[in-house]
């Protein structure tokens, strides 16, 4: 089954997949989510095995739309086959970029590895719902979006600029993807 | 039901007792749960939470792990935390999970060792009981409002 949004009108809750690097703010999007629609303490941490095979999960009824099952992917390189694993069944991703000068080429390879993951578990890349989310752009060691375009965005994905952990931009990246879906 | 399997049946839920007794008496365990796909609540030992909308979360949660796990067709216990709750859950059969609710103080691993043992016996006591009940829709007379595996 593809993402595309054919499957998001059957009843179930849609499932949005937060992938990037780790430290990218991925947790703290769905922390600040949880605040807003309905409690923090709700995020849901999931481990197996290990602490280090573990994802976040939070399920939200969004307002007006739909329910969700938000998932966010654990961000360490070595949980390449966990991410790839919580991608089956999405019905979209938004890519969490960090947006940190030291942390563009982590950007990258988490990117170049979420378009063979999802071609992987069957979803076609290309037309999969998706939005890239630059974070981190409080900081004094931010590259300039248009750098990070020109690094991440070569194939023209919405992009919202956040400051995840002060809650800007967390619901607007979260209604870009909505847009992109079927309505509920 | 057959005449026969009435005294199997009555034996395993003993068992499923017993063990859900010493999973409860565990340090740092307060109860015990058995939550059907969408959180629907089937047995209780023990404290836990009562609302079907944090049931509903950690059986989803359960799910979720089991799509992340390598083994998760071997049905391997998984940890679930959040602000409130830390649960040890193990997936049982025909979509049932058991969550152990454990103190936050208890630390994982620790948790791990206490609840093995009996969890593995409810759980083996449990995928009895499941495999002689019919799928859901075989006997539809048969079941009422609020029953689950251990209707008569």
């Amino acid at each position: 089954m593809t993402a595309d949004g054919s499957r998001a009108n059957d009843g179930r809750a849609a499932r949005i997949v937060y992938y990037g690097p780790g430290l990218s703010g991925k947790t703290t999007n769905l922390l600040r989510l949880a605040a807003l629609v309905g409690d923090p303490a709700e995020v849901t941490v999931v481990e197996t095995a290990s602490p280090e095979d573990r994802c976040e999960f939070l399920p939200l009824s969004w307002p007006r739309r739909r329910r969700l099952h938000l998932v966010a992917v654990p961000g360490r390189l070595p949980r390449a086959g966990d991410r790839r694993r919580l991608l089956r069944g999405a019905d979209g991703v938004i890519f969490v970029a960090d947006g940190r000068d030291a942390r563009q080429d982590a950007n990258l390879v988490l990117l170049d590895e979420l378009g063979a993951h999802l071609a992987a578990v069957g979803i076609p890349p290309a037309t999969c719902p998706l939005v890239l989310q630059y974070n981190h752009r409080d900081l004094p060691d931010a590259v300039p979006a248009e750098h990070m375009d020109r690094l991440l965005n070569g194939r023209g994905w919405p992009v919202v600029a956040a400051c995840a952990a002060a809650g800007d931009g967390v619901v607007e990246t979260l209604e870009a993807l909505l847009a992109r879906m079927p309505p509920s | 039901m057959a005449e026969s399997a009435r005294p199997l049946r009555d034996d395993l839920y003993q068992r499923l007792c017993d063990a859900s007794a010493d999973v409860v008496r565990g340090a740092g365990v307060a109860g015990v749960c058995l939550v059907a796909g969408g959180g629907r609540l089937v047995l209780r030992f023990g404290a836990g939470p009562r609302d079907g909308d944090t049931l509903a979360r950690f059986a989803s949660a359960v799910a979720i792990a089991r799509t992340l796990h390598p083994d998760c067709e071997e049905a391997a216990p998984v940890h679930v935390q959040d602000g409130r709750h830390r649960v040890y859950a193990q997936p049982v059969a025909r979509d049932l999970s058991l969550l152990v609710f454990c103190e936050s103080r208890l630390p994982p691993g620790l948790a791990y060792r206490l609840v093995e043992a009996p969890l593995e016996a409810m759980r083996e006591a449990l995928s009895v009981l499941v495999a002689e009940t019919p799928e859901a829709g075989n006997e539809p007379s048969r079941r009422r409002r609020g029953d689950d595996i251990f209707w008569e």
